[in-house]
């Protein structure tokens, strides 16, 4: 049978101790070279979505010693509203129902059969979370106690669960730019996590002595600067250019996610794309910072790159670019889990197998 | 509502003029830079099978015209056997019911709802013979009355049922090594092409005298040789092999199907003594693509066809689009919506109020 799960059954099943577990091992099996995982891709098209483009995007990877390969599938209707002084990327949910398009298929290195087919959001986010969350525990001060985030959105609350299972955090401060939004969730995030989240006015209030500085916004300018950098922070970010180049170039330590710079892009001709515009987004990623020089996560947990050594130093994970991969690894986890649990519904694998040679 | 339908579903409603018209348009579209393709990408690692390996294949595009996205997906284990002297690649049906996987998804560039799932068999070959017959279209002789057809298999199939779509067709003569399976293709077939299907003991008396002759094996060496041409024949292939490079050398007109179409090829450290120099990539065979206009530059009239009946003309066709699957999918469909085949599953299943 092939398991149709439900974003309920994932936020159920599937533990953010569990995703930072399995990609701490997957890791070492990519770093080794025994896992293999698939540049990003999108194509691009216009749509009849007003002032949109539509992306298909995929990523995949395979982690063989846990028997499992991974699709990740986006169907996207995106836009790039202006908000305050920086421009966002924003998906419209615009399926019926207003709602997101995105699935992850799973198949067994066994056999090739379909194995299970759920939406990537929850995963999606506990795997940022739980990237981040590596970074933190192979580049922050064992000590770290204080945590300051700017963002207060959907990959917020999973980069502080992150940060939490893996240091003993005691303090949490929160920015983002509306007064309402930090509030919400620093309300929902104190009550989920056990630890109060103090909502302030200024980014620079929520950094100020922080020992880990998270950032976790959909900007695609920069929004962590380097008059805001102290000795023995480790920084934190989910997309490039969150931390402006400059006060990257003041920490002692860089680790990335992936060489992998941006997502390789198949467009119609003359699809306007405001995130190749110099100095933003995925543009910015290639000006200004030679990536592909530094060295990785899996690289790091591998013990093949250097991380912190004096509690003074600044270090700084860049979680640049998703990586197909991490959907092969968490989802092993989760359909052990599923299947373990009967969740879901079981649909025939013949439905999605064929007797016609392809 | 998602439609997930079966491979009987596609054969019945997709027919092989709905593709070649679909496609027509699609490579109009994408000549002018209207639509997007993905170059196919495999990743491979190995798997428990015995000297096997499994790939992971996926290539996608969208045709915006049409509203439709797809992504095919190919979940394979590659095994290597020795046929005739030659190592070739097999793909195993190694899940349940000893089934192969191979996945098309269509979406709504409207919505990004996801609109469709279906097996890819049917498809895949529906729209490689297409676009042979394309090819066909825009430069065998108007006149054509002969088909030599070498190979027997899936492939060769479509291939007989495009070419009759396409040219007026008295007789395809087929030609395949074991006489059993060429005998059987023609009966076969016979039902579904107008054509009078022959089988040929050798491959010259097959294509002796014909105007078109067209190549649908899975060989990974010559099959077709230069010796063989005759004036105003057109030679299709879809395996970089099967023609000699002479042949292809004294055509006046030689088309390709699309450019900067090799796949991306990503894999595990695997050990060397499990490498294999023929199954993964072909080797190179002597032709140079890259410097041919391409099928939509054809159907666009940027470059010029046949324009006369003693030329030879050739038209290779040797790796596919994930575009094609868009183009194929949105002709099906609309087709499939109208007959209400297929079994309807909720959009929500495949859709979220998560922000992804």
């Amino acid at each position: 049978m092939t398991l149709i799960l439900s974003n309920e059954d994932v936020g159920k099943l599937l533990t953010m101790r569990d995703v930072i577990d399995v990609l701490e091992e997957a890791y070492v099996e990519l770093a080794d070279g025994r896992g293999v995982n698939r540049t990003r891709s999108d194509s691009l098209s216009p749509t009849s979505y007003p002032q949109a483009t539509y992306g298909l995007k995929s990523m995949d990877g395979i982690v063989p010693k846990l028997g499992v390969g991974a699709v990740r599938i986006n169907s996207d209707i995106v836009t790039w509203p202006k908000r305050g002084n920086n421009v966002r990327r924003e998906k419209v949910p615009a399926a019926p129902n207003k709602r997101w398009v995105g699935l992850v298929l799973l198949f067994s290195t066994h056999n090739g059969e379909p194995l299970a087919i759920f939406p990537d959001g929850v995963m999606q986010r506990t795997r940022v979370g739980a990237t981040n969350g590596l970074g933190a525990k192979y580049l922050s001060r064992p000590d770290s106690e204080t945590v300051g985030i700017l963002g207060s959105g959907w990959q917020a609350g999973t980069q502080l669960r992150a940060v939490c299972a893996v240091r003993d955090i005691k303090t949490i401060r929160c920015f983002s730019p509306s007064k309402d939004n930090r509030e919400a969730f620093a309300r929902a995030m104190s009550d989920d996590l056990g630890i109060t989240v103090t909502p302030v006015e200024q980014p620079e209030d929520a950094i100020r002595g922080a020992d880990i500085a998270m950032c976790a916004s959909n900007s695609i300018d920069n929004i962590f600067f380097q008059q805001w950098v102290e000795p023995g922070m480790h920084l934190s970010e989910i997309k490039r250019p969150e931390i402006e180049t400059a006060a990257l170039k003041r920490a002692d330590r860089i680790v990335i996610h992936t060489k992998d710079t941006t997502p390789l892009h198949f467009t119609t001709k003359d699809l306007p794309m405001p995130e190749k515009v110099k100095g933003k987004g995925w543009a910015e990623a290639k000006d200004t910072l030679d990536i592909a020089t530094l060295p990785t996560l899996p690289e790091l947990i591998a013990g093949r790159a250097k991380g912190r050594d004096a509690p003074e130093q600044v270090t700084a994970f860049l979680n640049n670019l998703g990586m197909g991969f991490q959907f092969a690894a968490a989802g092993s986890v989760l359909y052990r889990k599923a299947v373990a649990a009967g969740a879901g519904h079981d649909l025939p694998t013949d439905w999605f197998t064929e007797d016609v040679h392809p | 509502m998602t439609l997930i339908l079966s491979n009987d579903d596609v054969e019945r409603l997709l027919t092989i003029e709905d593709c070649i018209e679909a496609l027509d348009e699609g490579y109009r579209e994408i000549g002018e830079g209207r639509a997007a393709n993905r170059t196919r990408s495999d990743i491979i690692t190995p798997t428990i099978h015995e000297g096997g390996l499994y790939a992971l294949k996926s290539m996608d595009g969208v045709i915006p015209k049409r509203k439709v996205a797809a992504i095919r997906i190919n979940s394979d284990i590659l095994t290597w056997e020795m046929r005739a002297g030659n190592r070739v690649r097999v793909k195993k049906p190694a899940a349940p019911g000893e089934r192969y996987v191979g996945l098309v998804l269509l979406f709504s560039t409207d919505t990004g709802e996801p609109l469709a799932i279906f097996p890819d068999g049917v498809m895949q070959r529906l729209r490689v013979a297409a676009t042979s017959a394309l090819g066909v279209r825009l430069l065998a002789r108007k006149n054509a009355k002969t088909v030599a057809l070498l190979g027997a298999g899936w492939q060769a199939g479509s291939q007989a049922m495009a070419v009759c779509a396409v040219r007026d067709i008295d007789e395809i003569r087929v030609y395949s090594p074991t006489p059993a399976t060429r005998e059987a293709f023609c009966r076969e077939m016979a039902n579904q092409v107008s054509a009078r299907l022959t089988p040929m003991s050798s491959p010259e008396d097959a294509v002796k005298g014909a105007d078109i002759v067209l190549c649908a094996t899975n060989s990974l060496g010559n099959v077709f040789k230069a010796a063989w041409t005759e004036p105003g024949m057109h030679l299709g292939s879809i395996k970089p092999a099967e023609l000699e490079p002479a042949a292809v050398a004294k055509a006046a007109v030689a088309v390709t199907h699309f450019h900067d179409n090799e796949p991306t090829i990503i894999r595990t450290h695997v050990d060397p003594a499990k490498e294999d120099k023929h199954g993964v990539r072909h080797e190179p065979t002597g032709i140079d693509e890259s410097a041919m206009p391409t099928l939509p530059d054809l159907i666009l009239g940027r470059v010029k066809g046949r324009t006369d009946d003693g030329q030879i003309t050739a038209f290779l066709n040797h790796a596919g689009l994930g575009y094609q699957f868009a183009v194929c999918g949105a002709a099906l469909l609309k087709k499939a919506q109208a007959a209400k085949a297929g079994n309807d599953l909720p959009t929500e299943w495949f859709t979220e109020d998560v922000h992804p």
